[in-house]
């Protein structure tokens, strides 16, 4: 797991109420289509972000990367940072 | 006009080179519309003769759209589904529609388990290339008559079994007049399509841009995900009119970014679908005074609105908004439970005539005539007369006020769920012995009363509900009984339930 991978582990297994050691909850599992964050929830997941490490997520980046595991969402996170 | 897609071809007369309808990958001229639904339809017709119904089983796209062009084309109605329906509730649509033609990528058609008894397959990739056949398709058009169905939409059905409501051509055609009429549409407007195309609302974006060739923007639908994003997507994209379900707007206005993103372009907020608060409506008003805002109202039955209000005074954010008056070519009518008229104030069953009715629910005579009855108030001749389930009162000043439902439907997040169908699924899972499902309409929950002996985690019972019913079925909240309280006839004590679980919270 990456640094930004765990924050965001941390982050979400905390704020969506997920047990650490549920087999299902992996970097890799699609957290909607699982059912660990709601509708709302994924908002609340983009403003974490923007706020936890001063970056802005936009429209087109939704609409262009998938962010559907801590993954992606790592990988759109790092891009911002190193660009 | 005899049917919808005539429409098309006007308008591709008029403006061949002009954008129709764009998503994310795809974009459509009017003519490339045109063309692509020739193709499509070159291929139903290839693959089967007749005016049998095509499932439309694709993700939200133009490609989809221009299916449904090729499904009128080849003169036969289309039945859109979701891209993630699950495997078993498709088979029960086919089923009950018998036999026809599916659309689909070559993606989903294998991962089918098995081939679907009646239904022959057409790629959507393969039937966009078919060469396109001009004359056959005008010829297979100027057989259908405005009282054949355009399309057929599945709704939920109490007992498990969704429900195909067919719509005839005239009721779109009359449709698309009144809307581009009365909201003033005309080839400047660009539309941000927020419904789903299995939802009947979807028929206000896709056909007023037919009519009068507007602009359809298709907004990925991944953004719904994320509402405080919305505002940024219709200022890039120069959206002038949307029509979404009241949830989307409530999301909206609730996340606060209509304060800090202004949206100059934007100029009419039409919704439907399920009740619009004023609160969050006068958080719209505050922040975006100049748009129009009007408030419709309509079952799927009935061609997708029948009565509707343009916001035009001030409300508090406790009183309701009303659904306003009937449409053009709609009548409504507020029935007593002895089916006389009730006066004005005087709460009854909402009831629709007009030509816009449903031809019926598809292949279901009966649950068909438990709604669609002849109006008992005429009885020189028939009039067809649908009955909403809605529970209305008529206003001093002649506006409708919607109250709520007679049955156990519910609407959550606009979509049309019968509470029944999500407990028939749940009755189905191997460690629940009996189940109810309730809904909790302050916090927006279907809760799930489980019977059973063990320790059941709601997030793993919807991995297997989803396989059964639609995701937005699924319930939100899961209580586990050993025993569920029953009534003294033994039946399940739903008002206990209600009381302890739902009330006293």
């Amino acid at each position: 797991m990456t640094e930004t991978e765990r924050v965001l582990f941390n982050y979400i297994s905390e704020n969506f109420d997920i047990d650490s050691d549920d087999p299902d909850f992996t970097v890799d599992v699609n957290l909607f289509d699982y059912g660990f964050v709601d509708s709302l929830g994924a908002t609340e997941i983009v403003v974490f972000i923007e706020e936890h490490w001063n970056i802005e997520i936009t429209q087109k980046d939704l609409t262009l990367y998938p962010m559907n595991t801590i993954a992606e969402i790592a990988d759109v996170v790092d891009s911002k940072l190193g660009a | 006009m005899n049917s919808a897609i005539m429409m098309l071809e006007k308008t591709a007369e008029r403006f061949p080179n002009r954008c129709a309808v764009r998503d994310e990958n795809d974009s459509f001229t009017f003519s490339k519309l045109r063309e692509a639904g020739l193709s499509v339809a070159a291929a139903l017709m290839r693959d089967a003769e007749g005016n049998s119904p095509v499932i439309v089983w694709l993700p939200k796209s133009a490609k989809m759209l221009a299916c449904f062009m090729g499904a009128m084309y080849a003169g036969r109605p289309y039945v859109p589904v979701a891209e993630d329906i699950p495997e078993k509730r498709l088979r029960d649509i086919a089923a009950n529609i018998g036999a026809g033609q599916l659309i689909t990528s070559g993606g989903n058609a294998k991962a089918l388990k098995k081939p679907i008894e009646g239904f022959s397959i057409v790629l959507c990739e393969d039937a966009l290339e078919a060469e396109p056949k001009e004359s056959a398709a005008l010829a297979a058009v100027s057989k259908v008559i405005d009282c054949d169905p355009i399309y057929i939409m599945y709704t939920s059905g109490s007992t498990g079994v969704p429900k195909g409501v067919a719509i005839p051509h005239r009721g779109i055609i009359d449709y698309a007049d009144w809307v581009c009429e009365t909201f003033q549409f005309d080839d400047n407007t660009v539309l941000g399509n927020q419904s789903a195309f299995f939802f009947d609302n979807s028929t206000l974006d896709i056909f007023s841009m037919l009519k009068v060739g507007a602009q359809l923007i298709i907004i990925p639908e991944v953004l719904h995900r994320y509402p405080t994003k919305l505002p940024e997507f219709i200022c890039e994209n120069g959206i002038n009119t949307i029509f979404w379900v009241p949830t989307v707007l409530i999301a909206v206005a609730n996340s606060g970014v209509l304060e800090k993103t202004k949206m100059p372009c934007l100029k009419k907020v039409l919704f439907c679908g399920e009740a619009m608060p004023n609160r969050q409506l006068n958080i719209w008003r505050k922040n975006c005074p100049d748009i129009l805002y009007a408030n419709l109202y309509g079952p799927t039955e009935i061609t997708d609105v029948c009565t509707y209000y343009i916001v035009d005074r001030p409300f508090k954010d406790s009183d309701p908004l009303p659904i306003g008056k009937a449409c053009r070519n709609m009548r409504a009518t507020i029935l007593r439970e002895d089916n006389t008229p009730a006066a004005v104030g005087e709460t009854g069953e909402l009831c629709i005539s007009g030509s816009a009715l449903t031809l019926g629910y598809w292949n279901s005579p009966e649950i068909t005539d438990r709604v669609l009855i002849t109006n008992p108030n005429v009885t020189a001749y028939r009039e067809p007369l649908y009955r909403t389930g809605d529970l209305a009162y008529m206003a001093e000043d002649g506006n409708i006020i919607y109250v709520g439902r007679s049955d156990s439907q519910i609407k959550l997040k606009g979509l049309r769920i019968e509470l029944g169908e999500a407990e028939t699924a749940a009755k189905t899972v191997d460690s629940i012995k009996n189940a109810c499902v309730l809904f909790d309409a302050d916090r927006q929950d279907i809760v799930l009363f489980a019977e059973t002996d063990e320790d059941i985690k709601l997030r793993r019972l919807n991995l297997e509900l989803k396989k059964l019913i639609p995701a937005y079925m699924a319930p939100t909240r899961l209580v586990c009984l050993k025993e569920l309280p029953k009534t003294p006839n033994g039946k399940i004590d739903r008002v206990l339930l209600k009381k302890t679980f739902i009330e006293q919270n």
